[in-house]
């Protein structure tokens, strides 16, 4: 691991973030919105590896999600196992649901595997619906209250889920950081770049797509599992739906997909911004977090189309852009 | 001594139209090919069957001695590139996303999976390339010229036996050509074996000590450049249309 400015900022980050809970976070609810915050960076950064890195965009990521999320309380309620090593088996599923997926459609057109991807989650939420004696179906699952339960992985107070999802995303961040230094993270981006070119380099194009996928879901399923863990009450929607996935993907291109800090960016100021905005502007008009959504999307992809975290390149071009017409006597042709 | 490469009976049918016709001819290690044709005549076509980006819709191609078109099973690009086999694209493909040291890696990354040993021989690549002081730029900020000779850095780096060079010299300007033939005899004396496509004939018949001619789809002639150029049916090929002159 090099020690380099993207560690040492990540580190900081990291201390900043762990001191929280004493002073910034305090109360409940703050918590909620510092654990909303952490939980969608997590997301964004699994949702990079294969759809920001990779450049397969996946409009359907809920699913692995959703899994994660229906293997390990449907595990602990039907059976009692453990979510500790219900998160394991979702993970697996999730995975093994992805590689079926892709397996099909990595060959088809960019669009068209969007689209799979897109239905393939839609489809998850309408079986855990009908399914209802297995699932629960649309009033959902609750998972039962045991107040202080580390082993069964519950939490009497929230501050010990904000250091589990601080770790998770830590780990996501790290884990970046790697693939972007490997050879599997230039590979997933010179097929982003250019298939045929990469494939007469030496690059199996549909292993190194099912590869990323794979992983992009095991991280995202989870997630999926402390989520479950955390709110104590999973349905179809909040796990599996379009708006999840919506979110996921919209955090990490509104950051900058494909990169190491868009990600982080993206869930760490849009999602929470947007969840709070929804909350205070409820009583006078709803729907603001989509609202939001939909303007700052519109914004970054007019103004900052690599995402919130290219700003500092925009800025200094407009700059030198200025010294250049400062400069100049000539009127610009 | 067995054939670097051997073709037999090539074709490709893109519905009606026949863009490869029973091609065939071998190969041995060593030496430069050229490859020549009026536009439209399957250069490039004959350059994405051998390196498996199309597939023939019959014929044979053996590389280093395996049959790359086994039956139905074609072998696919990147197992004909792990096999030594690379190549440059007539219109030029970096990858835009990375440095000129990414894209160069990428090539590199064949042969390890080390990142810093694959920026060592990319570094390597680049400096025969004389590409070495641009190699933290962003390929946006290229040239044409510095672009080619990427891609040509890039295909290096995977240590091929036989590079296939599609038009590498078109866009470029007299000196810029002189480079680049020095370049192409540098990288023959170093082991690879190669053919190019071009269209400056001039060039081709003295870079090259065997020429095939293509023309709508069929090997009209192969042989040594003198015999070639005084060929009647290479002349009526190119007929009313003389040596195209480059800006």
């Amino acid at each position: 691991m090099k020690w380099d400015r993207d560690l040492k900022a990540g580190l900081v980050l990291m201390l900043v973030l762990t001191s929280l809970p004493w002073w910034a976070l305090t109360s409940s609810y703050t918590l909620g919105i510092g654990i909303t915050a952490l939980t969608s960076v997590a997301l964004a950064l699994a949702w990079n590896v294969i759809s920001g890195i990779g450049g397969q965009l996946s409009m359907g990521h809920g699913a692995y999600f959703g899994l994660g999320a229906y293997t390990s309380s449907l595990l602990l309620v039907r059976l009692g196992v453990t979510p500790w090593i219900g998160m394991v088996a979702g993970a697996i599923l999730a995975a093994l649901f992805g590689l079926c997926l892709g397996y099909p459609s990595f060959r088809l057109k960019g669009v068209y595997f969007k689209l799979v991807t897109f239905v393939s989650s839609l489809i998850l939420e309408i079986i855990c619906r009908s399914w209802s004696s297995f699932t629960g179906g649309d009033p959902g699952l609750q998972i039962p209250l045991l107040r202080n339960a580390p082993a069964m992985y519950q939490f009497a107070s929230p501050i010990p889920y904000f250091y589990i999802i601080l770790a998770m995303t830590s780990l996501y961040f790290l884990f970046t950081r790697w693939i972007l230094c490997s050879r599997f993270g230039y590979y997933l981006q010179a097929l982003r770049d250019d298939q045929v070119a990469a494939e007469v380099l030496g690059i199996n194009s549909l292993y190194m797509k099912l590869t990323g996928f794979a992983l992009s879901a095991i991280l995202t399923a989870l997630v999926g599992t402390f989520y479950a863990q955390y709110v104590l009450f999973i349905d179809p929607a909040s796990t599996f739906g379009m708006f999840v996935s919506v979110k996921i993907a919209l955090a990490a291109i509104v950051g900058g997909a494909g990169t190491l800090w868009g990600p982080v960016i993206g869930g760490l100021f849009l999602i929470p911004l947007a969840e709070v905005a929804n909350a205070e502007f409820a009583a006078i008009l709803t729907g603001v977090d989509t609202v939001l959504y939909s303007v700052v999307l519109i914004v970054v992809a007019i103004f900052l189309p690599r995402g919130l975290v290219s700003l500092p390149e925009f800025i200094r071009a407009r700059r030198s852009e200025v010294q250049r017409m400062k400069v100049s006597a000539k009127p610009a042709s | 001594m067995a054939a670097l490469l051997e073709v037999e009976g090539l074709n490709k049918w893109f519905g009606g139209l026949q863009a490869v016709a029973e091609v065939s001819f071998s190969i041995q290690e060593g030496g430069i090919v050229g490859l020549i044709g009026p536009n439209g005549a399957g250069k490039s076509t004959l350059f994405d069957l051998l390196s498996g980006v199309q597939r023939s819709t019959t014929g044979r191609v053996r590389f280093r001695g395996h049959d790359v078109t086994s039956g139905g099973a074609h072998w696919s690009a990147h197992r004909i590139a792990a096999l030594g086999m690379s190549r440059t694209f007539q219109k030029v493909r970096v990858f835009p996303g990375m440095t000129v040291l990414g894209n160069a890696m990428v090539g590199a990354f064949l042969h390890t999976a080390n990142p810093a040993e694959a920026e060592k021989r990319a570094e390597e690549a680049l400096e025969m390339v004389d590409l070495y002081e641009m190699r933290h730029r962003s390929t946006r900020s290229l040239t044409l010229v510095d672009r080619k000779r990427l891609e040509m850095a890039r295909a290096l780096c995977t240590r091929p036996s036989l590079l296939l060079l599609d038009e590498v010299l078109s866009g470029l300007n007299r000196q810029e050509i002189t480079v680049a033939l020095d370049l192409i005899r540098r990288l023959n004396r170093s082991g690879v074996t190669l053919i190019v496509v071009e269209h400056l004939l001039r060039v081709i018949m003295e870079l090259s000590q065997r020429v095939l001619v293509m023309d709508y789809g069929q090997l009209i002639a192969d042989g040594k450049p003198e015999e070639v150029r005084s060929n009647p049916k290479v002349i009526k090929a190119y007929i009313g249309g003389t040596e195209e002159s480059h800006a």
